[in-house]
């Protein structure tokens, strides 16, 4: 039993090793075999295993260490555990190859998300909308519409925008907080949303005449399609 | 004999920009403390922002006898700048900390027209009402995590607008440069330092490169109010060491680029290094000096490489007057013309490893130069250090990194790795005297009309060289090392230094390779102030 461990834990290490020379080694970060960059030097040193795989999973907040769970394969990330294991100073493991040769798959995404997020776009949903922990939360949760249409996206009406008025200038407005005095709003006048903080006074609110179609303008319908899709499965999970 | 400069780019009283004034030349006209009284200068307060990971590796700002800094995780303090008592602070609360590729670090805040100006580690830029620090207005430029990047740089603040750059050049991720109004935050004018389709300069990038081809703007750009240019450096395009799916020059890559102010348009580029596979970034500071060249005045940009190769070129159209080294070691180019063409490149091949000269930590790091009007020297830090570089092929992943290779630091052949400050002729790159140090200089160099230049170094000695000699002055512990910028300011008559100490960031954290007690060199946060003491002004 521990001997087939052992054997697996070899194996693992070889493979982690190539996934820690792409994602742990480049850059400014753990260095080659991890002889230390900015990021901690990991040569030499003792981890424990669960540490180990728990930071690497979840990152270490408020650092350059990010967390790598959904980014590449679960097994990948235990493979990269191994693999730093034995750094501390126990059997080397074999010279981390070249990997990932041009052509190789990236994660693959719905069409929909990578529409929904579009950097290529000036105005895309993620503008907006916070969805899967990206983008920005000035529109609502689009995360819990398991029936959302692209027809809802195009004739989405935006009851809660009102026309501010503050200084002399009227903007479309979607008041998020008041508090001692203060009103916290978005600014919709361009993407991107800004988060304003205007004493309460003030400002004066009218009806809204804002429509969500401006921001929405960027996507043909069967893109529209695609994101509401992605938005479905979003809500199914 | 040279004609008086007609330019005015020293500060006095206030300390208004990051770079002093918008032509950046870290340059304080103040002489009250000079080489000959420069014994007497003593510390006379310590600030201790209290948030230390990282350092500090802010420029503080000085107006109207209020000093304001930022720090690491973007805290930002209004201090009294005679007494270093507190103002007021601000706390940012970030969307989102984990992960950051880029930082946690923060060079400093811009002010103007009654609000503090600061980019966030999450991508956001923050509007601060300067009496209060209360938060007037916050946009996300673009979400970090689908960016993979960040903003760290301070902000430019051009007429009604507010500029900023983000980082992300080793990531997969297309660059900009955004200006927001001011007043209200919205966005204003957006330049991609990488041409989409049907863009002129989008036919020097192969296939769908472009989309994740790097070119961040992670440093702050300088202005000149004449030619109403912005004039902004644009870093390495990304894979960093490979381009094998990159072919082309890859513009505005490693370019510096001439923008209209009020439009974010293209007037000129310049392209220091094209299809650059080693990560030499054109990012660094641009000074703007006017100065003679063969008998004729002319506007000139002077911009350090990260290779340490310098540019000089007429800020009015982009041509190229010089072209010089700063560093001894280099082997990644045989050399450079005086027109500024690379010659025989040395390029990483894929597979191998390779000794690369100078380090990927740069022939220079981004620490600022400074240029005295009244020496007419350029004074500049430089970094003689190598690496071992193994180039691999890789895929873009959006907002991940995309180094397309690892390094191992190394000693240049011969030698032990050091660093040394350079007093030169900003024309002909010519060195007047040359300041040596055992560890990388990495702290942004002060001069003063009083024959005075100020810098620090990695064990937390802030120093002073006579401008004129290279002869060290004086010098004081701070605590930590120097990774930030120091300035000078007057607050009633009385002039003061003050310096950021607190050791960090990613080229740092390359020293342990190197010198293996840099490991343990001890980080910090705080700003120490220095003046004559009061009995001897």
């Amino acid at each position: 039993m521990t001997a087939l461990l052992l054997i697996v834990s070899a194996a693992w290490a070889q493979d982690g090793a190539k996934v820690f020379q792409q994602s742990c080694a480049v850059g400014y970060c753990h260095g080659t075999a991890g002889s230390a960059n900015r990021a901690p030097r990991l040569a030499g040193r003792d981890f424990d295993r669960t540490y180990l795989l728990r930071v690497v999973e979840k990152g270490v907040p408020n650092t350059a260490m990010p967390g790598f769970q959904g980014k590449v394969k679960d097994e990948d990330l235990r493979a990269v555990v191994e693999y730093v294991l034995t750094l501390g100073g126990g059997a080397r493991p074999v010279a981390a190859a070249p990997v990932a040769a041009a052509g190789q798959a990236a994660p693959k995404n719905l069409p929909g998300k990578e529409l929904f997020f579009d950097p290529v776009r000036g105005t895309r949903c993620g503008t907006c909308h916070l969805v899967e922990g990206m983008g920005t939360a000035a529109g609502p949760n689009l995360a819990a519409k398991p029936d959302i249409t692209a027809g809802d996206i195009e004739r989405a009406r935006s009851p809660h925008v009102e026309t501010a008025t503050f200084a002399g200038d009227r903007f479309p407005a979607l008041v998020v907080s008041r508090k001692d005095g203060w009103v916290k709003l978005y600014d919709l006048t361009v993407a991107p949303p800004v988060l304003r903080t205007l004493p309460e006074g003030s400002v004066t609110f009218g009806p809204g005449t804002w429509a969500h179609g401006q921001a929405a303008g960027s996507y043909r319908s069967g893109e529209l399609e695609k994101i509401a899709e992605y938005l479905r499965s979003l809500a199914k999970q | 004999m040279c004609a008086a400069l007609a330019q005015d780019g020293g500060t006095r009283e206030n300390w208004p920009h990051y770079g002093g004034r918008e032509s950046a030349w870290r340059y304080s006209e103040l002489s009250q403390i000079n080489a000959t009284n420069i014994k007497r200068l003593v510390p006379v307060w310590t600030f201790q922002t209290g948030d230390y990971m990282g350092g500090l590796q802010s420029t503080p700002l000085v107006i109207d006898g209020v000093m304001y800094v930022s720090t690491s995780r973007n805290r930002v303090f209004a201090l009294d700048a005679a007494s270093g008592k507190e103002q007021w602070q601000y706390v940012y609360t970030p969307q989102d900390s984990a992960g950051l590729i880029y930082g946690p670090w923060n060079r400093g805040v811009a002010v103007a027209g009654g609000l503090v100006y600061m980019g966030t580690i999450d991508n956001h830029v923050v509007a601060l009402d300067q009496k209060t620090g209360r938060e007037t207005w916050k946009v996300n430029v673009e979400d970090m995590k689908q960016c993979g990047c960040n903003i760290t740089a301070a902000p430019l603040v051009v007429k009604d607008k507010v500029i900023v750059g983000v980082t992300g050049g080793d990531s997969a991720h297309r660059g900009y440069v955004t200006a927001y109004h001011a007043a209200t935050g919205r966005l204003a004018w957006r330049f991609w330092t990488i041409p989409g389709p049907g863009e002129p300069g989008h036919e020097t990038w192969e296939g769908d490169s472009w989309k994740h081809g790097g070119g961040s703007s992670w440093m702050t750009g300088s202005y000149d109010a004449a030619l109403n240019l912005v004039y902004w450096s644009i870093g390495n395009p990304a894979a960093d060491f490979w381009g094998g799916n990159r072919k082309g020059r890859n513009l505005y890559t490693d370019s510096v680029v001439a923008l209209d102010a009020d439009t974010g348009k293209l007037k000129w580029y310049h392209q220091q290094i094209p299809h650059d596979v080693w990560d030499f970034d054109t990012a660094y500071e641009n000074v703007l000096v006017d100065l003679p060249v063969k008998g004729a005045m002319r506007k000139l940009l002077i911009n350090v490489n990260k290779s340490g190769v310098t540019f000089v070129v007429d800020r009015t159209n982009g041509q190229v007057v010089n072209a010089f080294n700063l560093v001894k070691h280099f082997n990644w180019i045989k050399g450079v013309t005086e027109t500024g063409e690379l010659v025989g490149r040395n390029e990483p091949i894929v597979g191998q490893t390779m000794l690369i000269c100078p380090a990927i930590g740069g022939g220079r790091s981004w620490n600022h130069a400074a240029f005295s009007p009244k020496s007419k020297l350029f004074y500049t830090t430089a970094l003689e250090w190598c690496q071992n570089v193994t180039a691999q092929t890789e895929q873009a992943r959006e907002g991940e990194t995309y180094f397309g290779g690892a390094f191992v630091m190394k000693d240049p052949p011969g030698e032990k790795s050091y660093s040394h400050l350079d007093a030169i002729d900003p024309v002909t790159g010519k060195a007047a005297w040359t300041y040596r140090s055992k560890y990388p200089l990495l702290a942004s160099v002060l001069a003063t009309a009083g024959d005075l230049v100020f810098t620090g170094d990695p064990e937390g000695y802030f120093f002073a060289l006579d401008a004129r000699t290279g002869r060290k002055l004086w010098s004081h512990q701070t605590g930590s090392g120097n990774r930030g910028s120091s300035i000078s300011y007057a607050v009633n008559g009385r002039q003061f230094i003050a310096t950021p100490s607190g050791w960090g960031s990613a080229v740092a954290g390359l020293m342990a390779q190197l010198w293996p007690e840099a490991e343990h060199f001890r980080t910090g946060s705080s700003v120490v102030a220095y003046a004559l003491a009061e009995e001897s002004r």
